[in-house]
Parts: structure tokens; sequence; C-alpha cells
């Protein structure tokens, strides 16, 4: 079979999949993280580097998120990262980055070693030519740039889906660890292992929680064929907005006491782990409790400005049971980094 | 002799009168400049009359005051027919009579004009839209209202501020109404409103039994339609004569005072959303009281259709035109309005109705609503007026609260 027809047959089979519960084997372990912020919205994708190599990733983006789809050709909405092992280059580990641009259905790019028009991929990976947008992901590395589509769509009220959902990113990748000269298989025979796309032109979202889902399908190893049976998801949390506060109070032996909060869609983050800055210079830690809160002594006078920095770290959750008749492996809380303002010792 | 003093004096006039046409004709080409507007008139579906009557009464009043930069300001007015090719015929003659702004209600056919109109960098000012994402999307576009498409995003935030705690939400049986709902939906959760249900109305719903049925199980006590006037208004009958009475809610750019009238009790009291407040509230916004003035100064106030929303709208458009015109040196150009509205990033007050910085950027989902203006109206005595105190003017991109 053709690798076109392989993946038409993805197409079909991913339907199939979702209609019906299979307890597969999943010799993938992916996890996602997606989140916004002020900066833009950012979805990650990972997996472990001996996993089966993906052959389609389908995100779901959180219910009540607003999307805008209808950018021009060729606008920038976004940046795309990504890590691949290169099994061409001894198991290379090969760091991709580029931008996302807005394409057309008549854009052609060159994908799997062809030219070809973006809607004949999208055929392809989803069934058919139209979608509400199309998007590249331009991914350089050592010189080289791969080239890969995205296939988006709002999913409408009048859809069960959107219950769960309010759009949907479709991505299939092409074989990595076929024989070398197969047709259609991955440059470099690069398998990719994980992926971090940063939108910043298209989602908006209120302070809140919001609950993303990915769907993967891998590949059968070394024959390129996907392994239906053994499509997966995974969940992640969307809290937003973050946020640290923090006020300081001078003590009267040249100490300051510094307490404050570490939330994530108003409400409190455990384990962060707080450091404090006078100028440039670090002059305490904190861990954050339960509630988010946090307490640390430091040096520092009345009148002098302090800035608080956080990280609170991946934090694990449980799968919710929806709409999507798969096996979910993992549901987590992204980390995040995030600032205070500047506070004033008093 | 007499017959050569004849032929002189008739030389002479001759001369006059060239020089006349000449210096006539040379004044209006160097110092007219067009202003475009576009709408559908007297279509079976839309009828927009008010846009060029709005516009032509503020032209008026500006070209007694001098002009625009000392430029008389010449309306060029274009009837999209609701009809595609006519309204890309529109943009394409907006063009070729180098129009230094495109205004009006382009409607269901915006993205036919907007690509045309960019790719000649003539900006489009003021535009209510009909809920086309390019609407609020392309960077050529500038606009402090809505339409429709905000009005109803608007609804859910008014209603909880007039303590409903049990949203019905009901829209027609097309995708621009699904997503409107879709977007109302999303802006009820952040307005903190719950939903008590949802239900597609088809817009040929001829016997409302059964979807009145739906509603009194749901027990609204809050309505919003997003659908035609005509089944929206069967609808509000149906319900009322069995009993099922909520608060309805519906925009402007459907219900006005003659769809009230139609719709007959059911109407009183509703809620509107609007771009604009009512010209029947003009003695609590003087720039209402403004355009009334100006449109009977243009004898444009004899027909009440002149005086809706999209009148006010084209109205303040050209005060807003005519405001970023005293930052331009020379002559207003396509171009260099173009430059000045994308420059304008502080607030402008336009006759205290907006306060709106045409240059900055909105969340991402929605670029070009920077701040969305909405008023809240209600009919009383069959007169559309203001909801009153407890309903202000809405700045919806703010009560969206987007992180992003």
């Amino acid at each position: 079979m053709t690798r076109r027809g392989r993946l038409g047959l993805l197409g079909v089979s991913l339907v199939v999949a979702l209609m019906v519960t299979v307890q597969a084997f999943a010799a993938i372990n992916p996890t996602l993280d997606a989140t916004t912020q002020a900066s833009g919205t950012t979805i990650t994708y990972a997996q472990g580097t001996g996993d089966d190599p993906p052959a389609a990733i389908t995100f779901y983006v959180a219910k009540d998120y607003a999307a805008l789809l209808s950018q021009s050709e060729g606008d920038k909405i976004g940046t795309a990262a990504g890590t691949a092992i290169a099994g061409d280059l001894g198991g290379a580990t090969l760091k991709l980055s580029g931008d996302i641009t807005v394409a057309l259905g008549t854009t052609t790019i060159s994908f799997a070693g062809a030219t070809v028009p973006i809607s004949a991929l999208s055929v392809q990976c989803t069934g058919t030519p139209t979608h509400s947008a199309f998007w590249i992901l331009n991914l350089s590395a050592s010189g080289q740039t791969l080239q890969v589509p995205a296939f988006v769509d709002d999913i409408p009220l009048t859809n069960p889906l959107s219950s769960t959902a309010n759009n949907r990113i479709q991505i299939c990748l092409p074989p990595p660890d076929v024989p070398a000269g197969t047709p259609g298989r991955a440059s470099l025979g690069a398998r990719v292992v994980s992926a971090t796309l940063t939108l910043t032109e298209v989602f908006s979202a209120a302070p809140g929680w919001y609950l993303w889902h990915v769907i993967v399908t891998p590949y059968n190893p070394g024959r390129g064929t996907p392994n239906v049976a053994g499509t997966i998801s995974a969940q992640s949390y969307d809290r937003t907005p973050q946020a640290l506060t923090a006020t300081a109070k001078a003590g009267a032996d040249g100490k300051a006491t510094v307490r404050g909060r570490v939330t994530a869609g108003f409400r409190g983050v455990a384990g962060a782990t707080v450091t404090i800055k006078n100028g440039d210079q670090e002059v305490g830690t904190a861990k954050t409790t339960p509630g988010g809160r946090f307490k640390a002594t430091i040096d520092a006078a009345a009148g002098d400005e302090l800035v608080a920095t956080a990280v609170a770290p991946v934090g694990k959750a449980k799968c919710q049971q929806g709409w999507f008749p798969v096996n979910c492996v993992s549901a987590q809380f992204p980390s995040f980094t995030v600032t205070s303002d500047p506070f004033a010792v008093s | 002799m007499k017959r050569r003093t004849s032929t002189a004096v008739v030389a002479v006039l001759a001369l006059v009168a060239a020089l006349v046409t000449a210096v006539s004709a040379g004044a209006r080409s160097q110092g007219d400049v067009t202003i475009f507007v576009a709408a559908p008139v007297a279509t079976p579906i839309e009828n927009y009359p008010d846009a060029p009557a709005g516009a032509e009464a503020a032209a008026a009043a500006i070209n007694k005051a001098g002009g625009l930069n000392g430029s008389q300001i010449k309306i060029s007015f274009c009837n999209t027919q609701s009809n595609p090719n006519v309204a890309q015929a529109c943009a394409r003659q907006a063009v070729s009579e180098k129009a230094i702004a495109y205004i009006g209600y382009p409607g269901t056919q915006s993205p036919l004009q907007i690509p045309i109109l960019k790719a000649a960098g003539i900006p489009i000012i003021g535009f209510r839209s009909s809920g086309n994402p390019v609407d609020w999307t392309d960077p050529t576009v500038f606009t402090p209202v809505g339409g429709p498409a905000s009005a109803y995003q608007a609804l859910p935030f008014a209603f909880k501020t007039l303590g409903k705690k049990r949203l019905f939400i009901s829209y027609q049986d097309v995708p621009s109404a699904a997503n409107n709902a879709k977007n109302a939906l999303r802006a009820a959760k952040i307005a903190g409103i719950p939903i008590a249900g949802t239900m597609v109305l088809p817009g040929a719903t001829t016997d409302f039994a059964p979807f009145v049925q739906k509603l009194r199980e749901a027990n609204p006590d809050a309505v919003m339609f997003i659908n035609s006037p005509g089944v929206s208004g069967g609808m509000m009958r149906a319900a009322e004569s069995l009993g099922v009475k909520p608060l309805w809610g519906h925009n402007s750019g459907s219900i006005g005072e003659p769809e009230a009238a139609q719709i007959g009790d059911p109407s009183k009291n509703m809620l509107i959303a609007s771009d604009y407040p009512s010209f029947r509230d003009s003695t609590q916004y003087p720039g209402i009281r403004k355009f009334l003035a100006e449109m009977q100064a243009a004898g444009k106030d004899g027909d009440p259709v002149n005086l809706k929303v999209t009148g006010i709208s084209t109205w303040l458009t050209m005060k807003l035109i005519q405001q970023l015109a005293k930052g331009i040196k020379g002559e207003v150009t396509n171009a260099n309005l173009m430059a000045a509205l994308k420059g304008a990033a502080k607030p402008i007050n336009v006759e205290g109705l907006v306060n709106w910085a045409p240059g900055a950027k909105g969340p991402a989902a929605i670029p070009r609503w920077s701040s969305i203006g909405v008023y809240f109206l209600t009919f009383r005595n069959g007169q559309a007026v203001s909801w009153g105190k407890e309903l202000p003017q809405l700045d919806l991109v703010k009560a969206l609260k987007y992180v992003r």
C-alpha cells in the first residue's frame, strides 16, 4: 500500500476508532500541557523517547475559548518548537524551531520529500480537503526546514463535541522508521518526541479553568502503518491567569518578612518555588503551601524594591471521562513561571 | 460699429463664462474628497436608507463649517442590494472614485468588499458587523461598534446585571446564528449567568407550540433570540399567550419600533442591545441631540427610518473622520487617513457617544475590537428608549476580560 493510501486509511480508521471503546495496548505515553497567558497560548505535546512514533496528533482546544481562524495567507500567528530523534543521524536529537504561518488549501509545501498542495495532505490526514484554517509549522534545524501542516476547525454548536471543545487542530506525521528510500518516509528518519506551539494571534480566554485534550495514534513500529487500536488521549488543565502577589514588611533587625501567594485561575498553587530578588541579588526563596501561600525572611531595609518569581511544578491530575471513547493515559496541571510586580518593603 | 461692439461683448462674456467654469471645475477637482457609503436599501431582506442619510447630514454640517481641512466632502452612495456581485461592484466603485474612506453597512457581503478596499488602501470605518470574522480581523477595518455580533455577547451581561438567573438562548438554523449562539454562551459563562437551555428555532417555524413547551420546561427568567424578527415575534406571542413570560432580549438591528409594533404587547419592556442610543434619547445624550439637529438641518429627519442606528453610525463616523483630519496636514487622502487611524492609540471621544482608540489592538481572537460599546434599550409606549441607569453603556471587550 502506498503512503498516501495508508494515511487515507488512517483518516477513516481514526473515525472508526473513535466510535468504539478500545482498551488498546498503548506503546506511547504522551502528556499535554496547555495554557493561555497574556503573551499567548502555549500547547506542549511530549512523549517518551522510546515510545512508538506518532502518526496523528489531534489537539482539542478547550470549550469556551474564543478563536480567530480568518487570518490571511502568510500571516504569522505564532511560533513552533520541537524535538525529534533522527534515526539517520545515529539517533541524534534535533532541536527544531520556527514560525507558524497561515496557509490556504492551495498553498504547496514540501512534505516527506514531495511538493504537494496542503488540501491534498488534508485529505490524506483528515479525509476532507476543507477546514476552517490551514497552518504551516515551519520547523528548522541544521539548515533544513521541515514544513508540517496543521488542519484547524471550529466545532459548531450543532456538533455534540462542542460541549467539550471549541476547536480541533489535526497534525499527521510521516513514518520515520520504515526503510530508507520508502516513499513518504520522514526526512532524516526523524521521530517527533515533543512539540510546542505558541500561538499569539489566535486564541483568547477569560480567567478560569479549562480542559484540553489530545488524541494520539502511534505508528506500528517499523511498518509505517497507524496503530489505530493504540489510539489514546491525554489531558491538560489550563488555569488562567497565573499570578504572584507579594508584600514585604521591615523588621527591627535589618530583616524583612515577605508574604505572598501564587495562584492559577484564582486558586492557590502548591509546591511552587519562589525566588525573591532585591535588584539583581537573590535574597530569599520559599515554597508555597497547599493554599499557594508563602513566607520568607530576607535581608532588606524599608524602601527596598523587591521582585518575586515563582516556578510552579507540573501537577498530576485525574483524567476526566468525557466525549472521547479512547483511553486517557495522563492528565496534568502545566508548569508555569510567573513574576510579581515590583513591591517595596514597608 | 454696433455689430462689432456686440460681438466683442459676446466674446468677453464667453471668456468670463469659460474662466468661471474652469475655476469652479478646478476647485472641484483639487478640493473635493469623496467618502463612500455602501449599504443595502429596499431589498427584500435589508433596508438601511439611514446609512447615506446620516453621512449626508454630517457632510453638510462639516462642509458648512469649512470642510475637511478645507476640502468639501462629497458623499458617494452605492446600494449593495444585498447582492454579492453588486456589493463587489460598490467596493470597486469606491476605488475608482478614489474614496478616502468606506463607511456604512457592508452587511453579509463584507468578505467580498473588504479585500478590494484593502488592496486599494481605503480604510473601512465605523462599520456595524453582521457577524463575518473578517469584520474584526482585517487591519483595514476600524470600528467602535460590533453590530449584532457584539449585541448578542452583551445581552448576557445585561441580564446578569438585572438579576436574572436562568438564561435561555434561541438561535436560527443557519451557521452564523449558531456561531453567535456559541459566542453568547461563552459570554454568559464569563458574565456568570447560568444557562437554562438552548434551542434551534428554524426560520420557517409556523407552529411554535413545541418550542414553547421546551421553553416552559427550561423555566428561564431571561430569553435571548438570535433569530429573525418574524420567528422571534411569533415565539414571544405564542409563549406569552401560554403564560411563559421571561424577560425577552434581542438586538436593535432586528427589533426596532416597527417590529416591536408588529410583535405587540410582548415587546413592551423587552431588552434590546444596540450599538448606539435611540434617537428618542436626545435629552440624555447631547450627541444624539446634535445628530437630530443636523439631520433636521439637512432635511433628512422627515422619515423616522433615517434616524435609526445605522444613520447614527454613519453620522458619527463622519465626525470621527473630521476629528482625525485635524491631525493631518493638508488634503485628507485614504493613505494619510489610514495612517491617522493606525496611529490613534489613545481614545478619541466622538460626540460623547464613543470613546475609542482606532489604532489600538484588541484581544487575539478579536484583534480589531479594542473597545466595543453597547447600549441597552427597551420599548415604552411603542418607542425605543434607553433602558435607564441600571444598564449603562457596556464596553464589551472589557467585560469579556480576555487574558490574551
